[in-house]
């Protein structure tokens, strides 16, 4: 049987084994979102009995830091360790990375769904001719049908990501090695540190081409200072705001009020149960620049697609109409509490608690009633 | 220089939320540009005020669905495109990014071979007769394929080539010269600009395999940098700034080069130095008519492109998972204590839990449950979520 006219499959494809993940080093910083990725791997590693390695790529990596790679799940570290490396640059990093992949042939590769995961990983799955699965948000095994070759593969990794029309979408890459992905941050918590856990770290040299340094010439990094809202990854008790709150029902809106109202809500909680509370907001009021608020509502702290993707035990939405994009932010939390003057408000159709009230009502009712269970 | 701005149309409800009930309606398939390529297309058109050249949009997709946006485009005041190409083939259809970004690929190489051949003419011709140049250059200056430099009708721009032969200020071998030195930067000096990420999911991975894609077609490492925030032209390569985690760098680019533009980037104003510069270089104008190029005009490796030339595969799209039964306060029904299985009608109901909303039952259910039910009040609800947080 001839061939059909497809992109060929991957050479040697059953060859591939182990899962990486590409764990980000900048600028003397660990990116913390590379232990979720560790914690991803595992789970893909669980389901196949494969074994986690992690790439790091950098200019004198502190032995600290490769350990720290093992004791949150990584059986072996690749350390490409070199002056010309030091600053991130897309084609030194893609070269490093898929020259690294084609020589050790890893079964799965996943990044980080985040700046630098994003922009290198494209360029490492085109070099290896591979699919990418962007955002993935879990890892399952499946086995898929693909037209075009009219086979049906089995033991082959689903990439669970959002999808806007039914909601979740497997991406699967039958033919090709590695199997590439990016992982959603936020959705894989990072395994506990575990400091008798012992690993192999493989050193390997790497040679610079000058041409990539030549062509991509980082001029200048420098940090921001400290991003706002980044509580609201962690913590268990989240209020969002929405436009609710300049569309009072009764009497003249009073955002600065509503924002009172919620931080007495998460100070109370903060203070009585020691739950690690957060305020955030939708698209819509972070962009509305309300006056009063200008100064807490930032972008930073926005909750979305666009924003940032929280995990609480319990989160409330207040005033927030729940758009698909301010939806994929939230789909972690367990429980959902929707206040909206609007019972038919899309948010509903996620909320486990409705309180179909104006939330200048709402929220100081809310107040009561835990000041009354916390007594 | 060339300017490429990729553009893509994705459907409506995904720029502008047409959502009932949280579920999208695809039936509601109208296509729209991708909101974050406005910015592509402001971007793209602030490099070429500054260099000169010409902006070409370059867009895949059915092409009934994307001339229309392509028209807008033409006809927007600023940073209006010149030129539009639509590669739209049903064998381009189902393409993840590795076969896209091959095709949008293919098409920006073209228009750089159709630049290319027509200064080959060029250099040709000006080996021979004068008036035969003159005439080829202003037939190639009117169809948009030689900029003002070589010939120009403007009464702006002097100096041009054809002008300078004429005068007898350059020779016939400076004037070759000259043009091979054009057709070498047609390759060596462009720009293709793309959106960060667009609407309907395909995140980011265009613009860097778009880089990737070209680096292999023309044989030369093309870097990109997505997310740009800031983005200047200086002395024949870009400076660009964007975010890198909680860094922002700041990176100086050689051209060819692939940008992504983040959606807080901003124009900043050119000054009237910087557009006299750029003026030489620019070219007569719009073409104002999208292209359509199929197949058979690009002529790629058909194992890489659409269906075929696509690595993922996307299976069955799965709901997550039946949404948990409402409790609305002040509303809905809770049963006050737990509940055995029974049936009423023939039909079997339960068990049910203390707090299970009965709103949803029948009311003959409802009926034999009387009594063991109340409002889900502020307090009951209070105590779920403490029991969740504790
Ligand atoms: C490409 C793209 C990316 C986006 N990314 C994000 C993102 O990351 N995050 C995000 O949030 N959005 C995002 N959006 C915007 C999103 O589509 C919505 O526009 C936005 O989330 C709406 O915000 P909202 O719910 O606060 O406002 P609205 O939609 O105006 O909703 C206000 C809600 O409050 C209710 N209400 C009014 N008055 C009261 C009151 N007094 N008390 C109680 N309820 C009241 C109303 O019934 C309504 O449901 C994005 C959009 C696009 C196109």
């Amino acid at each position: 049987m001839s061939q059909p006219l497809v992109l060929p499959d991957t050479p040697d494809a059953a060859s591939y084994k182990d899962v990486w993940t590409f764990t980000e080093y900048v600028e003397g910083e660990l990116f913390q979102t590379s232990f979720e990725a560790i914690a991803a791997a595992r789970k893909i590693a669980s389901m196949t009995n494969m074994r986690v390695g992690t790439v790091i790529v950098g200019y004198k990596i502190p032995q600290e830091v490769i350990d720290s790679l093992i004791w949150r799940g990584a059986d072996y570290v690749i350390v490409v360790d070199n002056l010309e490396l030091e600053r991130y640059n897309p084609l030194t990093y893609a070269s490093v990375l898929a020259g690294v992949a084609r020589e050790r042939k890893p079964w799965a590769f996943v990044f980080v769904a985040d700046d630098i995961g994003r922009d290198v990983a494209p360029r490492v799955a085109y070099r290896l001719k591979t699919g990418l699965a962007t955002d993935c948000i879990d890892y399952e095994m499946g086995e898929i049908y693909q037209g075009v070759v009219g086979q049906t593969f089995k033991n082959v990794l689903a990439q669970v990501r959002p999808d806007f029309a039914s909601r979740i979408a497997k991406i699967f890459t039958p033919r090709h090695r590695p199997q590439i992905s990016s992982m959603r941050p936020g959705y894989f918590k990072p395994l506990p540190e575990d400091r008798s856990r012992k690993g192999e770290v493989v050193r390997v040299q790497w040679k610079v081409a000058e041409e990539e340094l030549k062509r991509f010439q980082i001029l200048e990094v420098s940090r921001l200072p400290d991003e706002e809202g980044v509580e609201l990854l962690t913590a268990d008790f989240v209020i969002g705001l929405g436009l609710g709150v300049v569309r009072r029902t009764k009497g003249e809106p009073d955002p600065k009020l509503a924002l009172d109202l919620a931080m007495k809500i998460n100070e109370l909680l903060s203070s009585r149960l020691k739950v690690k509370t957060a305020i955030g907001a939708s698209r819509a009021l972070v962009w509305a620049e309300i006056r009063g608020l200008k100064d807490f509502i930032t972008p930073g702290r926005q909750i979305g697609q666009t924003g940032k993707t929280i995990s609480p035990k319990v989160y409330v939405a207040a005033g927030i109409s729940g758009a698909i994009q301010h939806k994929v932010g939230i789909i972690r939390s367990k429980k959902i509490v929707a206040i909206n003057t609007d019972p038919n408000a899309p948010i509903k159709d996620m909320a486990t608690y409705m309180i179909n009230e104006d939330l200048y009502d709402a929220l100081p009712k809310l107040y009561e009633s835990l000041k009354r269970r916390l007594e | 220089m060339l300017v490429f701005a990729l553009v893509k149309g994705v459907p409506a409800n995904t720029a502008n939320v047409v959502s009932v009930g949280g579920i999208l309606r695809r039936e509601q398939m109208d296509i729209v540009m991708n909101p974050y390529d406005r910015k592509t297309v402001e971007a793209a058109d602030y490099l070429k005020r500054q260099v000169g050249g010409k902006l070409v949009a370059v867009s895949m997709g059915p092409h009934v669905k994307i001339i229309p946006i392509m028209q807008k485009l033409f006809d927007a005041e600023v940073s209006g495109i010149d030129e539009a190409y639509i590669l739209s083939d049903r064998k381009f259809a189902g393409a993840d990014t590795l076969a896209t970004s091959y095709t949008l690929a293919s098409g920006v190489k073209k228009v750089l071979d159709i630049h290319a051949q027509a200064m080959d003419k060029l250099i040709e011709a000006s080996r021979g007769p004068v008036e035969e140049f003159e005439k080829l250059s202003r037939d190639l200056y009117l169809s948009n394929l030689a900029p003002n430099y070589v010939y120009s009708d403007r009464p702006a721009v002097q100096e041009t080539l054809v002008a300078k032969l004429r005068e007898g200020k350059i020779s016939k071998s400076d004037v070759e010269q000259e043009l091979i030195k054009l057709r070498e930067e047609i390759y060596s000096n462009f720009c293709v600009v793309a959106g960060m990420k667009a609407s309907d999911g395909e995140t980011w991975n265009t613009g860097p395999q778009a880089a990737e894609a070209l680096s292999e077609m023309l044989n030369i490492l093309i870097p990109h940098a997505s997310s740009a925030t800031g983005l200047e032209y200086y002395q024949g390569s870009l400076i660009v700034k964007r975010r890198i985690g909680q860094f922002v760098q700041t990176v100086r680019m050689q051209l060819p080069a692939v940008i992504t533009i983040n959606p807080d980037y901003y124009v900043s104003p050119l000054t009237l130095e910087m557009r006299r510069e750029a003026r030489a270089m620019s070219f007569m104008g719009k073409k104002k008519e999208p292209v359509v190029w199929t197949i058979a005009d690009l002529n790629p490796d058909p194992t890489r492109i659409g269906l075929a030339g696509s690595p993922t595969v996307v299976g069955p799209g799965v709901d997550l998972g039946k949404p948990p039964q409402i409790k609305v306060v002040g509303k809905s029904l809770i049963l006050t204590q737990d509940v055995e299985k029974f049936e009423v009608d023939g039909k079997a109901y339960g068990p049910f839990k203390k707090g299970d909303p009965v709103d949803s039952l029948p009311d003959q259910v409802k009926e034999k449950l009387s009594g063991k039910f109340k409002v889900f009040e502020y307090d009951d609800l209070v105590d779920e979520l403490l029991r969740e947080l504790k």
